[in-house]
Protein backbone atom coordinates (compact mmCIF):
# COMPACT_ATOMS: atom_id res chain seq x y z
CA UNK A 1 0.00 0.00 0.00
CA UNK A 2 1.43 3.51 -0.53
CA UNK A 3 -0.30 6.23 -1.62
CA UNK A 4 1.09 9.35 -3.70
CA UNK A 5 1.10 13.27 -3.13
CA UNK A 6 -1.80 15.02 -4.02
CA UNK A 7 0.52 16.93 -6.59
CA UNK A 8 1.53 13.56 -8.33
CA UNK A 9 -2.06 12.45 -8.67
CA UNK A 10 -3.02 16.13 -10.44
CA UNK A 11 -0.56 15.68 -13.06
CA UNK A 12 -1.15 12.65 -13.80
CA UNK A 13 -4.94 12.83 -14.21
CA UNK A 14 -4.05 16.24 -16.28
CA UNK A 15 -2.19 13.65 -18.53
CA UNK A 16 -4.68 11.05 -18.38
CA UNK A 17 -7.77 13.85 -19.29
CA UNK A 18 -6.62 14.27 -22.64
CA UNK A 19 -5.73 10.75 -23.30
CA UNK A 20 -9.16 8.69 -22.07
CA UNK A 21 -12.51 9.78 -23.70
CA UNK A 22 -14.74 7.74 -21.63
CA UNK A 23 -15.74 9.45 -18.29
CA UNK A 24 -16.51 6.30 -16.20
CA UNK A 25 -13.10 4.75 -16.60
CA UNK A 26 -11.53 8.17 -16.15
CA UNK A 27 -13.31 8.31 -12.92
CA UNK A 28 -12.21 4.93 -12.29
CA UNK A 29 -8.31 5.65 -12.68
CA UNK A 30 -9.26 8.72 -10.23
CA UNK A 31 -10.26 6.49 -7.39
CA UNK A 32 -7.31 4.31 -7.93
CA UNK A 33 -4.71 7.02 -8.09
CA UNK A 34 -6.12 8.58 -4.70
CA UNK A 35 -6.52 5.25 -2.82
CA UNK A 36 -3.92 3.45 -0.73
CA UNK A 37 -3.03 1.07 -3.80
CA UNK A 38 -1.93 3.99 -5.99
CA UNK A 39 1.98 3.16 -6.71
CA UNK A 40 0.71 -0.58 -7.58
CA UNK A 41 -1.60 1.15 -9.96
CA UNK A 42 1.31 2.95 -11.44
CA UNK A 43 3.11 -0.29 -12.16
CA UNK A 44 -0.04 -2.17 -14.04
CA UNK A 45 0.61 -2.55 -17.78
CA UNK A 46 -3.10 -1.13 -17.94
CA UNK A 47 -1.94 2.47 -17.13
CA UNK A 48 1.34 2.25 -18.46
CA UNK A 49 -0.41 1.82 -21.88
CA UNK A 50 -1.49 5.10 -22.21
CA UNK A 51 2.38 6.72 -21.39
CA UNK A 52 3.72 5.58 -24.78
CA UNK A 53 7.22 5.23 -25.08
CA UNK A 54 9.26 8.48 -25.82
CA UNK A 55 12.45 9.04 -28.65
CA UNK A 56 14.05 12.02 -29.22
CA UNK A 57 16.96 12.24 -31.39
CA UNK A 58 19.91 14.74 -31.46
CA UNK A 59 23.44 15.69 -33.18
CA UNK A 60 26.28 15.84 -30.85
CA UNK A 61 29.54 16.69 -32.85
CA UNK A 62 29.22 13.88 -35.83
CA UNK A 63 27.42 11.08 -32.95
CA UNK A 64 23.30 10.99 -34.00
CA UNK A 65 21.86 9.91 -30.36
CA UNK A 66 18.27 8.36 -30.05
CA UNK A 67 16.98 8.68 -26.62
CA UNK A 68 14.58 5.81 -25.95
CA UNK A 69 12.51 6.76 -22.85
CA UNK A 70 10.53 3.56 -21.85
CA UNK A 71 6.83 3.66 -20.63
CA UNK A 72 7.41 3.44 -17.37
CA UNK A 73 9.95 6.01 -17.16
CA UNK A 74 7.21 8.29 -19.28
CA UNK A 75 4.75 7.50 -16.45
CA UNK A 76 7.27 8.59 -13.82
CA UNK A 77 8.12 12.29 -15.50
CA UNK A 78 4.67 12.98 -15.73
CA UNK A 79 3.82 12.09 -12.13
CA UNK A 80 7.21 13.87 -11.05
CA UNK A 81 6.53 16.93 -13.39
CA UNK A 82 9.92 16.12 -15.51
CA UNK A 83 9.78 17.17 -18.82
CA UNK A 84 11.40 15.38 -21.83
CA UNK A 85 13.40 18.80 -22.76
CA UNK A 86 14.76 18.47 -19.18
CA UNK A 87 15.58 14.88 -19.57
CA UNK A 88 17.46 15.50 -22.91
CA UNK A 89 18.97 18.34 -21.46
CA UNK A 90 20.49 16.39 -18.36
CA UNK A 91 21.95 13.73 -21.06
CA UNK A 92 23.28 16.61 -23.66
CA UNK A 93 24.77 17.73 -20.46
CA UNK A 94 26.57 14.42 -19.82
CA UNK A 95 28.09 13.99 -23.30
CA UNK A 96 29.64 17.56 -22.70
CA UNK A 97 31.22 16.65 -19.56
CA UNK A 98 32.87 13.24 -21.15
CA UNK A 99 34.30 15.40 -23.86
CA UNK A 100 32.28 16.39 -26.71
CA UNK A 101 32.23 14.13 -29.40
CA UNK A 102 33.99 11.26 -27.70
CA UNK A 103 32.51 8.08 -28.17
CA UNK A 104 30.58 6.70 -25.17
CA UNK A 105 30.93 3.10 -24.35
CA UNK A 106 27.66 0.82 -24.34
CA UNK A 107 27.12 0.38 -20.74
CA UNK A 108 24.92 1.65 -18.25
CA UNK A 109 25.38 5.00 -16.26
CA UNK A 110 23.73 6.93 -13.38
CA UNK A 111 23.88 10.52 -14.28
CA UNK A 112 23.02 13.46 -10.98
CA UNK A 113 22.76 16.66 -11.52
CA UNK A 114 20.60 19.89 -12.59
CA UNK A 115 19.64 19.84 -16.69
CA UNK A 116 19.43 23.87 -15.76
CA UNK A 117 20.26 26.43 -13.82
CA UNK A 118 17.75 26.48 -10.34
CA UNK A 119 16.02 23.57 -11.97
CA UNK A 120 15.47 20.64 -9.32
CA UNK A 121 18.61 18.22 -9.01
CA UNK A 122 17.70 14.59 -10.83
CA UNK A 123 19.30 11.06 -11.79
CA UNK A 124 18.67 9.39 -14.85
CA UNK A 125 19.57 5.93 -15.43
CA UNK A 126 20.63 5.17 -19.03
CA UNK A 127 21.30 2.09 -21.25
CA UNK A 128 23.40 3.05 -24.11
CA UNK A 129 22.48 -0.27 -25.67
CA UNK A 130 23.56 -0.26 -29.16
CA UNK A 131 26.21 0.91 -31.76
CA UNK A 132 23.41 1.02 -34.86
CA UNK A 133 25.17 1.95 -37.69
CA UNK A 134 28.19 0.87 -39.73
CA UNK A 135 30.72 3.88 -38.96
CA UNK A 136 29.72 3.57 -35.13
CA UNK A 137 28.19 6.87 -35.01
CA UNK A 138 24.95 6.37 -33.57
CA UNK A 139 23.62 5.28 -30.26
CA UNK A 140 20.53 3.94 -29.07
CA UNK A 141 20.14 4.74 -25.06
CA UNK A 142 17.31 3.85 -22.92
CA UNK A 143 16.27 5.73 -20.00
CA UNK A 144 14.94 4.97 -16.92
CA UNK A 145 14.26 7.87 -13.79
CA UNK A 146 16.36 6.85 -11.20
CA UNK A 147 16.57 8.68 -7.59
CA UNK A 148 15.19 12.10 -7.25
CA UNK A 149 17.40 12.94 -5.10
CA UNK A 150 21.04 11.55 -4.45
CA UNK A 151 22.56 13.46 -2.12
CA UNK A 152 22.66 11.55 0.38
CA UNK A 153 23.66 8.56 -1.01
CA UNK A 154 26.57 6.76 -0.73
CA UNK A 155 27.11 3.65 -2.74
CA UNK A 156 29.18 0.44 -1.05
CA UNK A 157 30.70 -1.21 -3.51
CA UNK A 158 30.49 -4.95 -2.57
CA UNK A 159 33.82 -5.61 -5.06
CA UNK B 1 6.72 -31.39 -9.16
CA UNK B 2 8.95 -33.21 -6.20
CA UNK B 3 10.65 -31.99 -3.33
CA UNK B 4 14.14 -32.10 -2.09
CA UNK B 5 14.76 -31.89 1.50
CA UNK B 6 18.13 -31.43 2.65
CA UNK B 7 19.11 -32.08 6.02
CA UNK B 8 21.89 -30.47 7.91
CA UNK B 9 22.99 -30.43 12.07
CA UNK B 10 26.56 -30.71 13.84
CA UNK B 11 27.86 -34.02 14.67
CA UNK B 12 25.36 -36.54 16.24
CA UNK B 13 22.45 -34.46 16.14
CA UNK B 14 20.65 -37.41 14.65
CA UNK B 15 20.66 -36.47 10.94
CA UNK B 16 21.41 -39.90 9.06
CA UNK B 17 18.92 -41.51 11.51
CA UNK B 18 16.09 -39.03 11.05
CA UNK B 19 17.16 -38.73 7.04
CA UNK B 20 16.31 -42.54 6.86
CA UNK B 21 13.68 -42.90 9.06
CA UNK B 22 11.82 -39.99 6.82
CA UNK B 23 13.07 -41.63 3.52
CA UNK B 24 11.37 -45.23 4.67
CA UNK B 25 7.93 -43.50 5.45
CA UNK B 26 7.29 -41.13 2.39
CA UNK B 27 9.32 -43.97 -0.02
CA UNK B 28 11.98 -41.43 -1.35
CA UNK B 29 15.58 -42.35 -1.84
CA UNK B 30 17.97 -40.90 0.37
CA UNK B 31 21.45 -39.94 -0.13
CA UNK B 32 24.49 -38.61 1.86
CA UNK B 33 27.76 -36.68 1.86
CA UNK B 34 28.75 -38.77 4.46
CA UNK B 35 28.46 -42.29 2.99
CA UNK B 36 29.88 -40.86 -0.57
CA UNK B 37 32.79 -39.14 1.52
CA UNK B 38 33.30 -43.01 2.84
CA UNK B 39 33.29 -44.48 -0.43
CA UNK B 40 35.66 -42.15 -1.85
CA UNK B 41 37.95 -42.65 1.11
CA UNK B 42 37.51 -46.21 1.06
CA UNK B 43 38.38 -46.56 -2.64
CA UNK B 44 41.37 -44.64 -1.74
CA UNK B 45 42.60 -47.35 0.96
CA UNK B 46 42.50 -44.70 3.83
CA UNK B 47 41.85 -45.56 7.03
CA UNK B 48 38.26 -44.46 8.10
CA UNK B 49 38.15 -41.73 10.81
CA UNK B 50 36.30 -38.78 11.93
CA UNK B 51 39.43 -36.62 10.74
CA UNK B 52 40.64 -38.31 7.16
CA UNK B 53 36.69 -38.69 6.27
CA UNK B 54 36.45 -34.48 6.80
CA UNK B 55 40.09 -34.27 4.97
CA UNK B 56 38.53 -36.30 1.88
CA UNK B 57 35.46 -33.82 2.15
CA UNK B 58 37.12 -30.77 2.18
CA UNK B 59 39.59 -31.75 -0.97
CA UNK B 60 36.22 -32.71 -2.89
CA UNK B 61 34.55 -29.65 -1.67
CA UNK B 62 37.50 -27.37 -3.02
CA UNK B 63 38.68 -29.36 -5.94
CA UNK B 64 35.17 -29.90 -7.80
CA UNK B 65 32.28 -28.86 -6.07
CA UNK B 66 29.74 -29.48 -8.81
CA UNK B 67 31.42 -32.75 -9.49
CA UNK B 68 30.99 -33.83 -5.99
CA UNK B 69 27.50 -32.72 -5.75
CA UNK B 70 26.89 -34.41 -8.71
CA UNK B 71 28.29 -37.60 -7.56
CA UNK B 72 26.42 -37.31 -4.19
CA UNK B 73 23.01 -37.06 -6.03
CA UNK B 74 23.94 -40.11 -7.89
CA UNK B 75 24.05 -42.14 -5.07
CA UNK B 76 20.22 -42.61 -5.84
CA UNK B 77 18.26 -43.54 -9.27
CA UNK B 78 17.43 -39.93 -8.73
CA UNK B 79 16.51 -37.55 -11.74
CA UNK B 80 15.48 -33.48 -11.41
CA UNK B 81 11.75 -32.70 -10.53
CA UNK B 82 11.74 -36.05 -8.48
CA UNK B 83 11.68 -36.12 -4.40
CA UNK B 84 14.66 -36.76 -2.73
CA UNK B 85 16.25 -36.80 0.43
CA UNK B 86 19.93 -35.60 1.16
CA UNK B 87 21.79 -35.87 4.06
CA UNK B 88 24.84 -33.62 5.58
CA UNK B 89 24.99 -30.76 4.06
CA UNK B 90 27.73 -28.79 5.95
CA UNK B 91 28.94 -25.77 3.31
CA UNK B 92 27.14 -23.14 1.89
CA UNK B 93 28.51 -23.35 -0.99
CA UNK B 94 26.99 -26.77 -1.53
CA UNK B 95 23.39 -25.21 -0.36
CA UNK B 96 23.60 -22.78 -3.24
CA UNK B 97 24.93 -25.32 -5.67
CA UNK B 98 22.18 -28.33 -5.18
CA UNK B 99 19.35 -25.37 -4.93
CA UNK B 100 20.32 -25.16 -9.02
CA UNK B 101 21.48 -28.99 -9.87
CA UNK B 102 17.77 -30.40 -8.63
CA UNK B 103 15.79 -27.69 -9.91
CA UNK B 104 12.78 -28.01 -10.98
CA UNK B 105 12.57 -30.07 -7.80
CA UNK B 106 11.54 -27.67 -4.64
CA UNK B 107 14.56 -27.69 -2.17
CA UNK B 108 14.06 -27.24 1.26
CA UNK B 109 16.89 -26.85 3.61
CA UNK B 110 16.26 -28.01 7.42
CA UNK B 111 18.69 -27.79 10.31
CA UNK B 112 18.42 -30.42 13.26
CA UNK B 113 19.48 -28.28 16.51
CA UNK B 114 19.75 -30.14 19.24
CA UNK B 115 20.80 -29.58 22.81
CA UNK B 116 24.72 -29.65 23.17
CA UNK B 117 24.51 -31.68 26.48
CA UNK B 118 22.44 -34.42 24.55
CA UNK B 119 24.52 -33.98 21.64
CA UNK B 120 28.00 -34.47 23.85
CA UNK B 121 26.37 -37.60 25.39
CA UNK B 122 25.36 -39.38 22.31
CA UNK B 123 29.41 -39.16 21.40
CA UNK B 124 30.42 -40.51 25.17
CA UNK B 125 28.17 -43.14 24.14
CA UNK B 126 30.26 -43.93 20.83
CA UNK B 127 33.16 -43.61 22.64
CA UNK B 128 34.04 -39.86 21.53
CA UNK B 129 34.81 -37.20 24.46
CA UNK B 130 34.95 -33.86 24.86
CA UNK B 131 38.48 -32.88 23.93
CA UNK B 132 37.93 -35.33 20.33
CA UNK B 133 34.33 -33.53 19.51
CA UNK B 134 36.47 -30.06 20.03
CA UNK B 135 39.20 -31.24 17.27
CA UNK B 136 36.67 -32.78 15.11
CA UNK B 137 34.59 -29.33 15.26
CA UNK B 138 36.96 -27.52 15.02
CA UNK B 139 37.70 -29.03 11.80
CA UNK B 140 36.82 -26.38 8.28
CA UNK B 141 34.67 -29.08 7.03
CA UNK B 142 32.34 -28.41 10.15
CA UNK B 143 32.32 -24.61 10.68
CA UNK B 144 29.77 -23.20 8.69
CA UNK B 145 27.53 -26.18 10.04
CA UNK B 146 27.70 -24.27 13.80
CA UNK B 147 28.16 -20.72 11.95
CA UNK B 148 26.45 -20.87 8.78
CA UNK B 149 23.73 -23.30 7.81
CA UNK B 150 21.36 -22.20 10.51
CA UNK B 151 20.95 -18.84 9.03
CA UNK B 152 20.75 -20.31 5.41
CA UNK B 153 18.14 -23.03 6.64
CA UNK B 154 14.46 -22.56 5.13
CA UNK B 155 13.56 -24.40 8.47
CA UNK B 156 15.60 -24.95 12.25
CA UNK B 157 13.73 -27.45 14.46
CA UNK B 158 14.46 -28.76 17.79
CA UNK B 159 16.11 -32.92 17.08
CA UNK B 160 15.74 -33.47 21.10
CA UNK B 161 12.12 -33.85 20.16
CA UNK B 162 10.82 -37.61 20.03
CA UNK B 163 11.45 -38.60 16.44
CA UNK B 164 7.98 -39.38 15.24
CA UNK B 165 7.46 -35.65 15.91
CA UNK B 166 9.93 -34.49 13.93
CA UNK B 167 9.10 -36.97 11.24
CA UNK B 168 5.42 -35.60 11.15
CA UNK B 169 6.74 -32.25 10.77
CA UNK B 170 9.03 -32.92 8.22
CA UNK B 171 6.12 -34.92 6.09
CA UNK B 172 3.56 -31.75 6.81
CA UNK B 173 6.76 -28.97 5.64
CA UNK B 174 7.83 -31.36 2.12
CA UNK B 175 4.02 -31.88 1.30
CA UNK B 176 3.24 -27.91 1.70
CA UNK B 177 5.41 -25.25 2.76
CA UNK B 178 3.42 -21.89 3.28
CA UNK B 179 4.74 -19.22 0.96
CA UNK B 180 7.36 -16.93 2.37
CA UNK B 181 7.23 -13.11 1.81
CA UNK B 182 10.07 -12.27 4.25
CA UNK B 183 13.25 -13.60 5.63
CA UNK B 184 13.78 -14.28 8.81
CA UNK B 185 15.11 -12.10 11.26
CA UNK B 186 17.76 -14.24 13.60
CA UNK B 187 19.88 -12.25 16.11
CA UNK B 188 23.12 -12.66 14.97
CA UNK B 189 26.45 -10.77 13.96
CA UNK B 190 26.71 -10.36 10.14
CA UNK B 191 30.27 -10.10 10.55
CA UNK B 192 30.75 -13.52 11.92
CA UNK B 193 28.89 -14.72 9.54
CA UNK B 194 31.11 -13.13 6.72
CA UNK B 195 34.66 -14.53 8.92
CA UNK B 196 33.35 -17.88 8.59
CA UNK B 197 32.33 -17.55 5.03
CA UNK B 198 35.38 -15.14 3.61
CA UNK B 199 36.52 -18.09 1.51
CA UNK B 200 33.50 -17.91 -0.67
CA UNK B 201 32.98 -15.75 -4.01
CA UNK B 202 31.32 -12.65 -3.42
CA UNK B 203 28.14 -13.66 -5.39
CA UNK B 204 28.02 -16.55 -2.82
CA UNK B 205 28.42 -14.12 -0.10
CA UNK B 206 25.78 -12.05 -1.26
CA UNK B 207 23.56 -14.80 -0.99
CA UNK B 208 24.66 -15.71 2.37
CA UNK B 209 23.91 -11.78 3.22
CA UNK B 210 20.65 -11.86 1.69
CA UNK B 211 19.56 -14.70 4.00
CA UNK B 212 20.52 -13.44 7.25
CA UNK B 213 20.45 -9.29 6.75
CA UNK B 214 17.24 -7.50 9.06
CA UNK B 215 14.74 -6.05 6.81
CA UNK B 216 15.54 -2.30 6.38
CA UNK B 217 19.22 -2.68 7.79
CA UNK B 218 21.51 0.37 7.01
CA UNK B 219 25.02 0.63 6.55
CA UNK B 220 26.58 4.17 5.88
CA UNK B 221 23.73 6.38 4.12
CA UNK B 222 22.33 3.20 2.34
CA UNK B 223 19.43 1.14 2.95
CA UNK B 224 19.99 -2.44 2.37
CA UNK B 225 17.23 -5.46 2.03
CA UNK B 226 17.09 -9.12 2.03
CA UNK B 227 14.36 -9.86 -0.29
CA UNK B 228 12.10 -12.91 -0.91
CA UNK B 229 8.91 -13.47 -2.67
CA UNK B 230 6.25 -15.87 -2.49
CA UNK B 231 5.91 -18.11 -6.31
CA UNK B 232 3.07 -15.78 -6.50
CA UNK B 233 4.45 -13.11 -7.54
CA UNK B 234 4.15 -11.55 -10.85
CA UNK B 235 6.99 -10.65 -12.69
CA UNK B 236 7.10 -8.57 -15.79
CA UNK B 237 10.06 -7.27 -18.06
CA UNK B 238 9.17 -3.02 -19.14
CA UNK B 239 11.17 -3.72 -22.42
CA UNK B 240 11.66 -6.70 -24.90
CA UNK B 241 15.50 -6.90 -24.31
CA UNK B 242 15.29 -7.81 -20.64
CA UNK B 243 12.95 -10.39 -21.31
CA UNK B 244 15.19 -12.82 -21.28
CA UNK B 245 16.96 -12.28 -17.62
CA UNK B 246 13.30 -12.64 -16.02
CA UNK B 247 13.97 -16.18 -15.48
CA UNK B 248 17.19 -15.46 -13.50
CA UNK B 249 15.56 -12.79 -11.77
CA UNK B 250 12.70 -15.31 -10.66
CA UNK B 251 14.94 -17.61 -8.99
CA UNK B 252 16.85 -14.93 -6.96
CA UNK B 253 13.22 -13.52 -5.82
CA UNK B 254 12.39 -17.07 -4.57
CA UNK B 255 15.15 -18.01 -2.72
CA UNK B 256 16.29 -15.05 -1.18
CA UNK B 257 18.62 -11.74 -2.51
CA UNK B 258 20.31 -9.21 -1.37
CA UNK B 259 18.85 -5.99 -2.36
CA UNK B 260 20.28 -2.16 -2.36
CA UNK B 261 16.83 0.94 -1.94
CA UNK B 262 17.31 3.18 -4.41
CA UNK B 263 13.81 4.86 -4.23
CA UNK B 264 11.46 3.87 -1.39
CA UNK B 265 8.70 5.81 -2.90
CA UNK B 266 9.60 4.60 -6.81
CA UNK B 267 9.77 0.80 -4.79
CA UNK B 268 13.57 0.75 -7.05
CA UNK B 269 15.66 -1.70 -6.18
CA UNK B 270 19.72 -2.99 -7.41
CA UNK B 271 19.04 -6.99 -6.38
CA UNK B 272 22.08 -8.87 -6.75
CA UNK B 273 22.50 -11.93 -8.12
CA UNK B 274 25.73 -14.28 -8.33
CA UNK B 275 25.83 -13.58 -12.72
CA UNK B 276 23.39 -10.34 -12.97
CA UNK B 277 22.50 -7.63 -10.98
CA UNK B 278 18.90 -6.54 -11.59
CA UNK B 279 17.31 -2.72 -11.37
CA UNK B 280 13.82 -3.37 -10.56
CA UNK B 281 10.53 -1.88 -9.37
CA UNK B 282 8.66 -3.42 -6.58
CA UNK B 283 5.37 -2.79 -4.89
CA UNK B 284 5.67 -2.49 -1.22
CA UNK B 285 3.92 -5.98 -0.34
CA UNK B 286 6.09 -7.65 -2.69
CA UNK B 287 4.08 -9.31 -5.02
CA UNK B 288 4.77 -7.51 -8.07
CA UNK B 289 8.33 -6.49 -9.79
CA UNK B 290 8.88 -4.64 -12.92
CA UNK B 291 12.72 -6.09 -14.45
CA UNK B 292 13.60 -2.45 -16.09
CA UNK B 293 17.65 -2.98 -16.72
CA UNK B 294 20.23 -5.61 -15.64
CA UNK B 295 23.99 -6.12 -16.16
CA UNK B 296 26.83 -7.99 -15.30
CA UNK B 297 28.48 -7.63 -11.86
CA UNK B 298 31.73 -6.74 -13.77
CA UNK B 299 29.63 -3.80 -15.85
CA UNK B 300 28.38 -1.82 -13.08
CA UNK B 301 26.58 1.78 -14.06
CA UNK B 302 29.37 4.28 -13.93
CA UNK B 303 28.22 6.78 -11.72
CA UNK B 304 28.04 10.39 -13.06
CA UNK B 305 27.67 13.16 -11.14
CA UNK B 306 27.35 16.52 -12.88
CA UNK B 307 28.47 20.36 -12.08
CA UNK B 308 25.87 22.92 -11.57
CA UNK B 309 25.43 24.57 -14.74
CA UNK B 310 26.45 27.92 -14.68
Amino acid sequence: MALLRREEVLRLLNYLRERIDNPNQLAQIEDELSGEFAQELLREPEILAFFPELTEEFLVSTTRWKLRVISHAHLRMVQRGIKLSDLSMLFRRFLETSAAGEVISVGSYVITGRPRTRAPRMSLRVDVDSITDELGHSHVVTVYLGRGDSENMTLIDLN
Amino acid sequence: MGTVLALSGKIASGKSTLANEFAKEVGWPCVSFGDYVRSVAKHRGLVESRETLQDVGDELIRTNLESFCQSVLHQADWRPGQSLVIEGIRHAEVNILLRNLVSPSRYILAYLKVDEDVRKERLRNEGIDDNELLHVETHPTEEQVARVLPHLADYVFEGSRPIQEILDWLKAISADIPPETEIPIPNIKVTEILETAHHLSRQEQREIIARIWPEGASSGKELWRGLRFSDRMRLVAYGPEQEPYLPGLRDLLLHGAIARIEDEQDGNYEIYGPDRTYFVTMTPEREFAGLLSSWSPDKSPREVRLQDPQ
